[in-house]
């Protein structure tokens, strides 16, 4: 099937109903589609973590195949309710644009083109704002550390000045003469720097840049705004140090900063960066310049810090150079400050200072915008200028830049006058490579060290990490998660994400290398490897340890020679490659929409082309569902009603590609789809009814539900039949229990990657808040059972993935057992405490099953 | 291991894989260069023989293919390893008539990079000990 609008089009004037062999037959087909593009999905994923070597065809076949995959899905609804769902085509031709114009190498810029505000940056736009802007947007994104407030003017002002208006031809056939030694350099950089400072700026980029003035003035109301205004070029920060190369600019008022942005586009071009770029061998046409205005701050006390002292870097400590005020002359070497010394390991005691006798310091006056020097008051002129908890602040996040971009850091900081920490600037430190030999001979070293664990995992993100083993067996540990240690647990859960800041690397005994740990991990790069299957039982809590999970190897004690290594080598989050990948990725894998009960569960909502997939998925089983298969003639051959015990009057639809035609009634032992068994095995488990809440027991209980629903009050979207739709590997259950709404969807087959299990509740009634606590009890057995839960109001929804088969099947019991168990249980939820009291009876149930997680599988 | 290193041509057209494998393969002490043309890396090999080749099959210029065959020409007792981001029965099939000693399809692991290394290295040991 090509892909062309034009073609999905046609295929939407059709309205011809069509003949239930028919529908089945694409129902079939659009499941292994739903398979196959979240096995692409996964896969991509996987490709993040580091270990694995893909090419640009990689990421522009599996992005098109995938893309072709949701047309196919696409296709498929539509044939299956014609008409009905055309809102998404445009949806999808969209996300679809995007990538493809992302494979062009064009990024997307979220809001317009010139401008992004620091909220909305991160390593991704690093091709649009540069390397200084690109750092700032991370750290205050995702590492949650504070910067100055302010937005970056995009790459594609610069582009659009030098290669694209009226002067951008006489600049490149000025660079080509200077390029063939026909002009001198001053000569050429004169010329340029004329042309562009005599430039009228884009219109667009104007507007831009004065609404995003507007919103700051309106944020801080009663300051006076003055900006720094600094370049940030392309490939500025990484193994090339273009440091006080470019212009910058401090204590620029608001309607000035549009002059100073052309000062620094012009400076792109002066004598001495022209010069330095020649040298280097850097090709011209690669130049592109990006800026970022900052809201200046008002400093108590400023500085630099190296993450590693680089004239003694045998000493294992950071140093940093403060002063009162702000730090300007101190940046730039002009002016003495205090050094401190700090160990680089956790809990980073000050081993050494340096203080000098401070008489003067830099502040912002705020009338006039301009830098002054001002007199330090008499009695703290010879005190430190930083206190020990700032010291200790400041090492410790020092030490967490320095792990995120995997090479110590050159920081500029400043601490507000509310003692913020406030991070202006961070940057590769240049090191001496002859001074400093971070390449050695690892093997002779390594020698020397115990290896605990080696190609027992399997790597979720690559890298090294040093720290105390502190392991997870409750929920209670995890609130105690002290600082930059190794996690340990049993399971990779989702629940292990909110400690991810202060670790420095997880290792688990299994768990899914595409689950939401996994993703969060990569997110905040933290090294990480699971299924080694035994390091709970070989680690002990406390112990010292280097996870290489790079080499996929745990050694006894702290292997810095190899953390030093890493330093020495290009990190692959840095490729251009990785960075179109984590691009793409961001427009294919997250799911927005998650509530399908929702106003906001529609074509235009979908964000991602998973939302078209879980959009598309649930409203073909909705479709499915809504023929009423057992009642009509025409579909009763392909529908067989499940003989069971328990009142559950549950159709079976086996879309099995050579699934015979059975008989009227199905045994449990018959079925030949495994999760559904295990669904059904859970369901009428026994036990469940005599120690659970509600005093009648199940047959009476479930024919009281049946009996009692009347058509009349239901909601028509309670109305239906209980259905499964299942194959050997594969199970959809919709399950209406009164007013309960259920639906399982899942995979259990050999492949880790394929399988998942996505869970919905809904529905009750009694009143608002009983059935939001129930919804909270539901949401709490799932995520102690490793599901990564989201709850709105009395809606939850549970998602696991990459689990094993077995792992997978026992998931899919333990859900049998809790649609058992909380029927109609709002009604008992008197108070916030039966969450608790209920939450333990559940696991009590558990461990009557023998159910592998009776405690809390972390 | 030193006191024979080991040395590896890599050939790939998308620098992103020359890269990534040179650090890696050089961390577990093998001499490696990298080329992304074709031409480039022929030369070299004329000049100075490795002990392992590792190419791409489909490239601009004269494709890994021939490139491999000439390397096996030229000098047999090389181990060629293949890796390619078209993998077919063909191509697979084509790949070790002309002698080479694994084949593997991008995106790959660097762990299974290192194991088809560590074969080759071992093959090659075990000729010269034969020898």
């Amino acid at each position: 099937m090509e892909w062309s609008l034009k073609n999905i089009f046609n295929l939407f004037k059709r309205t011809k109903k069509i003949s239930f062999h028919e529908l089945f037959d694409h129902f079939q087909q659009l499941i292994k589609e739903n398979n196959l593009s979240l096995e692409i999905i996964a896969d991509m994923g996987e490709k993040l973590s580091g270990e694995y070597i893909f090419d640009r065809h990689y990421i522009e076949t599996s992005s098109i195949n995938l893309a072709d995959s949701i047309y196919k899905m696409i296709y498929h609804l539509e044939a299956i309710a014609p008409g009905k769902y055309s809102r998404l085509l445009p949806v999808y031709a969209k996300i679809r644009s995007d990538i493809e114009e992302e494979l062009k190498g064009n990024i997307i810029i979220p809001e317009g083109n010139y401008v992004l505000p620091y909220d909305k940056i991160n390593d991704e736009y690093e091709d649009a704002v540069g390397g200084k802007n690109a750092h700032l947007g991370v750290i205050k994104n995702l590492l949650t550390i504070n910067i100055p407030d302010g937005f970056a003017i995009t790459t594609k002002g610069f582009l659009k000045i030098v290669k694209e208006s009226n002067i951008a031809g006489e600049i490149s056939d000025i660079i080509s003469k200077w390029e063939k030694g026909d002009i001198e350099t001053s000569c050429a950089s004169k010329k340029i720097q004329n042309l562009i400072l005599s430039i009228e700026l884009p219109k667009e980029l104007v507007d831009e840049v004065n609404q995003n003035i507007n919103k700051l003035k309106k944020r801080y109301k009663n300051t006076a705004l003055y900006f720094a205004v600094r370049s940030s070029c392309i490939g500025e920060d990484s193994e090339h140090s273009f440091a006080g190369i470019y212009e910058s600019y401090l204590g620029v008022p608001p309607e000035d900063i549009l002059n100073k942005y052309k000062e620094v586009i012009a400076s792109t071009y002066s004598e001495r960066a022209m010069e330095y770029r020649k040298n280097k061998g850097f090709l011209e046409s690669e130049i592109a310049m990006a800026v970022g205005c900052q809201k200046m701050v008002q400093a108590k006390a400023s500085g630099v810090m190296y993450t590693l002292d680089p004239f003694n870097p045998e000493q294992e400590r950071s140093v940093i150079a403060s002063t009162y005020g702000l730090g300007e002359g101190l940046v730039s070497g002009k002016r003495a400050g205090d050094k401190f010394y700090v160990s680089r390991t956790y809990p980073h005691e000050l081993i050494g200072m340096d203080i000098t006798y401070k008489k003067n310091m830099s502040q912002l006056n705020l009338d006039t915008g301009k830098i002054e020097r001002m007199d330090v008051p008499d009695k703290d002129r010879d005190k430190p200028c930083l206190t020990n908890e700032q010291i200790k602040k400041l090492a410790q996040i020092g030490m967490r830049l320095e792990k995120y971009f995997k090479h110590p850091q050159d920081i500029e900081f400043a601490f507000d006058m509310e003692n913020n920490l406030i991070i202006l600037q961070t940057r590769q430190l240049s090191i001496d490579q002859k001074k400093i030999q971070f390449k050695c001979d690892l093997d002779s070293i390594k020698k020397r060290f115990e290896v605990i664990l080696s190609g027992q995992g399997e790597i979720v993100q690559e890298g090294i990490a040093m720290g105390e083993v502190y392991k997870i067996t409750s929920v209670e540990d995890l609130e105690n998660v002290p600082d930059e240690c190794i996690l340990v647990a049993t399971f990779s859960s989702p629940l292990l994400a909110k400690a991810i800041k202060k670790v420095n690397g997880i290792i688990t005994d299994i768990g899914s290398p595409i689950g939401h740990l996994s993703t969060i991990a990569r997110e905040f790069r933290i090294p990480m490897i699971i299924n080694t299957k035994k390091a709970t039982k070989i680690l002990q809590n406390g112990q010292k340890i280097t996870l290489n999970a790079t080499d996929n190897v745990i050694y006894n004690g702290y292997l810095k020679e190899l953390c030093y290594y890493e330093f020495n080598e290009e990190k692959f989050e840095e490729t251009k490659e990785y960075r179109l990948l984590k691009r793409i990725y961001k427009r294919i894998s997250p799911l927005n929409l998650v509530d399908p009960t929702g106003n906001d569960f529609r074509p235009e909502n979908c964000k991602t082309f998973h939302d078209i997939i879980r959009y598309i998925h649930e409203k073909a089983v909705q479709e499915l569902i809504d023929q009423n298969c057992y009642t009509d003639p025409k579909l009763s051959s392909a529908a067989v009603k499940l003989k069971l015990d328990i009142p559950l009057d549950l159709i079976v639809i086996d879309i099995s590609e050579n699934a015979i035609i059975k008989p009227r009634q199905l045994h449990v032992n018959n079925l030949s789809s495994m999760p559904l068994k295990y669904f059904i095995k859970g369901v009428c488990s026994e036990n469940v009814w005599s120690s659970s809440p509600v005093g009648i027991g199940f047959k009476s209980f479930m024919s009281s539900m049946n009996k009692t629903f009347a058509f009349d009050v239901a909601d028509p979207k309670f109305i239906g039949q209980n259905l499964a739709v299942v194959s050997k590997e594969y199970a959809n259950i919709s399950l209406r229990l009164g007013y309960h709404f259920t639906m399982i969807d899942t995979i259990a087959s050999d492949d880790p990657n394929s399988n998942y299990i996505y869970f919905r509740f809904f529905g009750g009634v009694s009143e608002n808040v009983k059935r939001a606590r129930r919804a909270r009890l539901i949401g709490r057995i799932l995520t102690e059972q490793d599901f990564l839960t989201d709850i709105k109001g009395d809606l939850v929804v549970g998602r696991l993935k990459g689990m094993a088969k077995e792992e997978t099947l026992e998931k899919i019991m333990v859900i049998g057992i809790l649609v058992a168990f909380t029927r109609q249980l709002d009604v008992q939820m008197t108070d916030d405490k039966t969450v608790d009291y209920f939450a333990k009876e559940f696991h009590k149930i558990l461990l009557q099953h023998k159910l592998g997680n009776s405690e809390i599988n972390l | 291991m030193n006191n024979q290193q080991m040395s590896i041509l890599i050939l790939d057209d998308e620098p992103i894989v020359t890269k990534r494998l040179k650090p890696s393969l050089e961390k577990k002490g093998y001499y490696v260069e990298t080329f992304t043309r074709s031409i480039d890396a022929i030369t070299r090999f004329k000049q100075r023989p490795f002990d392992i080749v590792i190419t791409d099959l489909k490239m601009e210029g004269i494709d890994g293919m021939e490139f491999l065959t000439e390397v096996k020409e030229m000098r047999p007792e090389t181990e060629v390893i293949v890796i390619t981001g078209f993998a077919t029965m063909d191509t697979a099939k084509e790949s070790f008539q002309k002698g080479v000693l694994d084949f593997l399809a991008k995106p790959f692991r660097l762990s299974e990079i290192h194991e088809a290394v560590a074969k080759a290295e071992k093959k090659i040991k075990e000729k010269k000990a034969q020898n």
